[in-house]
């Protein structure tokens, strides 16, 4: 008896430190949340005698959780940098930065936003994704709190992070998408740029691939690259009444769309991509930003990210299409089409605040806004900024080709899978990637993304 | 069968340095003991499970609150929908092609590798070592072996087989079978050391006596080896099939399930209307559609197949 009431006893003292172990965390969280709660906000009680000797006032300390996806350089150590700034200049602010990848970045602020813990600030790119966001209370519209400066933006730019008129996201970065070359590979088959038209794009396919070159390389494996050309020639046969309609009434089976689908299978069929597109990735070591990289493709259709990535794609010392032997030109005008030659296609990236983020949270946004640090975004070389003024700061030839092509756009369609809802954008890249592979029509892809529309409503 | 019992928890009790009174004590420490690794299951394994068929209810997209009550909705549409239809055809076509390849040829390799063949050793280390790399590691190594122009390209090309050069990824028709070959590659080594084992515990005696009785090799392989082997080679298929059902890793590094779901299985299906979607309650109600697939055929197997293997372990 005497033994096996030891044993309980020990027994009994394991599970209670085990339990004790487990609460631990939750009531070491309850009183580090606890001062937070309790004090008068903005230190109008003022102790700050008793407070360190660097700080004037003594402001109740803020932590802001920042998502972000720039895990390459130049913007990984930017973004750092930019925070240390602002941290020094406040110092009761502290920015806890977390740096993903741009698919496990989603999955996880997936998971978190269902959890109901969201980063205070993390990547937008605007659109159907922010609107379910929206919907879901998960994020804070900071209309009024961003009112004051807000105007520093270039106007054009922020529709696209709003909701209903109201704003729940700054963007940083804008561009459209277009057609980048490789101007060497050009010449030898006698091709000259810009190819204003359609037909001057199939001509060249012609040419390209008489000269033994790959016309195109595209990452049809990724989905999101293909939807491009399928998108634009959308954008060049709606226009942007046909577009607005398009996202009323989610109907696919029009005219219009029908006949920029069956146009952009008049080129698939032509056979123009590298070997193996349609298991291609847009990033990677056999990815469309490799092939174009490495030369062995003369052309893509892509965002203003693109010259950087050939780069990064192509082994050291191999890269080819960079510098002055890269081009580019606007994405060319179709005939009969009810899209002007101008109208653009594209999208950015932004940052959302999330619902429980503090006031210090745009200020925050406010600072990375402003035209000297937006100027460093800008001069980084892989976005372009959206403050005005900071145009300025891009360096980059076609970079500067790309932002004169958005200025004189009278209507930027944004990327389609952002546009609509997660489930409607997955439903278009997946019917594109079925033309692509030949495996349906137009009317059955179209037929497909109709569906799935009604389906999302 | 109560004798055997009688006994244990005398043995318990013995241990406790109880004598008669303390009948009930080891009850006690049996649920105390239960209690954290109980507590643990409960939690994590069945609570998410309850929590998916809960979901799999709604229309849900992962965000908004759980208001769209669609009942079985869900479920009518997954099995309407000719893409997991074609995904289970896949985890199908997997499963019954490491049945009818893989495991007969790690039966083979490993019969070759049990006898006393001049170094067998490193052999088997070779032959098992794929196993010991991660399903990503994997993935993104044949990804990069099998790209275009890759390295079986160039070693194809180099032997003058350029006529045979496929795009092994990059086609919807091939991508399926390209993959088959990787899992075999990978998996394959852990059934031949599996099946080795279960060779090794066949007593020398019983194949001397058959040859003594003037068996052939091949009768003594058919009547000695086979129906002794056959419990851990029951098992080998058994972890055959559960994995051919859950395959999602190394689909999901190579391919995504691409091109065009050609090589789509229930979980990238499921992981793709989850996270890409953002469709909550339906890829819920695909989970659970595995989940009930996945235990039919394990049960399934268990009841008539591993009966016989099992008979005593989990009984009396």
């Amino acid at each position: 008896m005497k033994t096996v009431s030891r044993r309980l006893i020990v027994l009994l003292t394991v599970l209670a430190v085990i339990a004790a172990a487990c609460g631990g965390g939750g009531g070491a969280a309850d009183t580090t949340a606890a001062p937070g709660t309790t004090t008068a906000p903005d230190g109008t009680e003022a102790p700050d005698t008793t407070e360190a000797p660097g700080t004037t006032e003594a402001m109740e300390p803020v932590t802001i959780e920042w998502w972000h996806i720039q895990n390459e350089e130049p913007m990984l150590s930017l973004w750092q940098s930019m925070a240390d700034a602002f941290m020094a200049e406040h110092p009761n602010i502290t920015i806890n930065i977390t740096v993903m990848e741009n698919e496990a970045f989603k999955a996880a602020l997936q998971t978190n936003l269902q959890a109901g813990d969201v980063p205070d600030l993390f990547q937008s790119w605007g659109g159907g994704g922010l609107r379910a966001q929206v919907e879901a209370g998960l994020v804070r519209d900071i209309t009024d709190l961003a009112a004051p400066w807000i105007d520093i933006i270039n106007p054009g730019a922020l529709p696209i992070w709003q909701v209903d008129g109201l704003q729940y996201a700054i963007p940083y970065n804008l561009g459209m998408v277009g057609i980048w070359y490789n101007k060497a590979l050009f010449e030898e088959a006698g091709v000259t740029a810009p190819l204003a038209t359609w037909d001057d794009l199939l001509a060249a396919v012609d040419a390209l691939e008489g000269a033994g070159t790959t016309p195109i390389a595209v990452g049809a494996g990724d989905k999101w690259p293909a939807h491009f050309w399928y998108s634009y020639l959308l954008v060049r046969f709606l226009g942007q009444e046909g577009m607005n309609q398009l996202a009323e009434d989610g109907n696919f089976n029009v005219d219009g769309a029908l006949q920029a689908c069956e146009t952009m299978k008049g080129l698939i069929d032509k056979e123009p991509f590298q070997d193996g597109f349609l298991a291609a990735t847009w990033t990677g070591p056999d990815s469309e930003a490799a092939v174009m990289g490495t030369g062995q493709a003369a052309f893509d259709l892509m965002g203003q990210w693109a010259a950087n990535s050939f780069e990064e794609n192509a082994p050291e010392g191999e890269a080819v299409a960079t510098g002055d032997n890269l081009g580019w030109f606007p994405f060319p005008s179709v005939e009969g089409g009810a899209g002007g030659p101008n109208d653009g296609f594209g999208g950015g990236d932004g940052f959302a605040v999330g619902k429980d983020a503090p006031d210090e949270a745009v200020l925050f946004l406010e600072y990375i806004s402003s035209l000297e640090n937006a100027s460093q975004v800008g001069s980084a070389g892989r976005s372009l900024p959206v403050t005005i003024g900071a145009e300025a700061s891009v360096a980059d030839p076609n970079h500067q080709l790309v932002l004169a092509g958005m200025a004189e756009a009278p209507f930027v369609q944004l990327y389609l899978d952002q546009f609509f809802s997660p489930a409607v954008g997955a439903a278009v890249n997946d019917a594109v990637q079925t033309v692509f592979a030949g495996t349906a029509t137009c009317e059955e892809a179209s037929t497909a993304i109709t569906e799935a529309w009604a389906a999302d409503q | 069968m109560t004798t055997p019992k009688a006994y244990v928890i005398g043995a318990r009790s013995r241990w406790l340095g109880g004598k008669k009174e303390s009948r009930t004590a080891p009850w006690i420490m049996i649920v105390l003991f239960m209690v954290p690794a109980l507590t643990l299951y409960v939690w994590f394994v069945l609570y998410p499970i309850a929590q998916s068929v809960r979901y799999s209810g709604f229309s849900w997209n992962g965000l908004e609150q759980l208001t769209n009550w669609v009942g079985l909705g869900n479920f009518r549409t997954a099995f309407a929908d000719p893409q997991f239809i074609e995904a289970i055809t896949h985890n199908g076509i997997i499963a019954g092609l490491s049945l009818l390849l893989q495991v007969p040829f790690a039966l083979a390799v490993a019969v070759m590798l049990n006898q006393s063949l001049r170094g067998r050793v490193i052999l088997r280390v070779f032959f098992f070592a794929p196993y010991i790399l991660s399903e990503v590691v994997t993935g993104v190594v044949w990804r990069q072996i099998l790209r275009p122009n890759g390295l079986i390209d160039q070693s194809l090309g180099a032997v003058g087989g350029e006529s045979l050069i496929q795009t092994w990824v990059g086609d919807p028709e091939l991508v399926l079978y390209t993959l088959f070959f990787v899992i075999s590659w990978k998996y394959f080594g852990f059934h031949m050391i599996l099946l080795l084992a279960g060779l090794q515990l066949i007593p020398k005696e019983l194949e001397e006596a058959a040859s003594i009785d003037g068996a052939t090799w091949r009768q003594t392989f058919r009547y000695v080896t086979v129906p002794l082997i056959g419990p851990t080679f029951r098992v080998s298929v058994f972890l055959s099939i559960i994995g051919s059902l859950q395959l999602f890793d190394l689909v999901w590094v190579m391919t995504k399930g691409g091109p065009v779901n050609a090589s789509s299985t229930m979980a990238t299906y499921l992981v793709d209307w989850g996270f890409r979607r953002s469709e909550f309650g339906y890829a819920s109600a695909v989970s659970v559609i595995v989940l009930a697939i996945s235990l039919i055929v394990a049960l399934m197997y268990n009841r008539f197949v591993l009966k016989r293997d099992l008979a005593g372990a989990l009984t009396g």
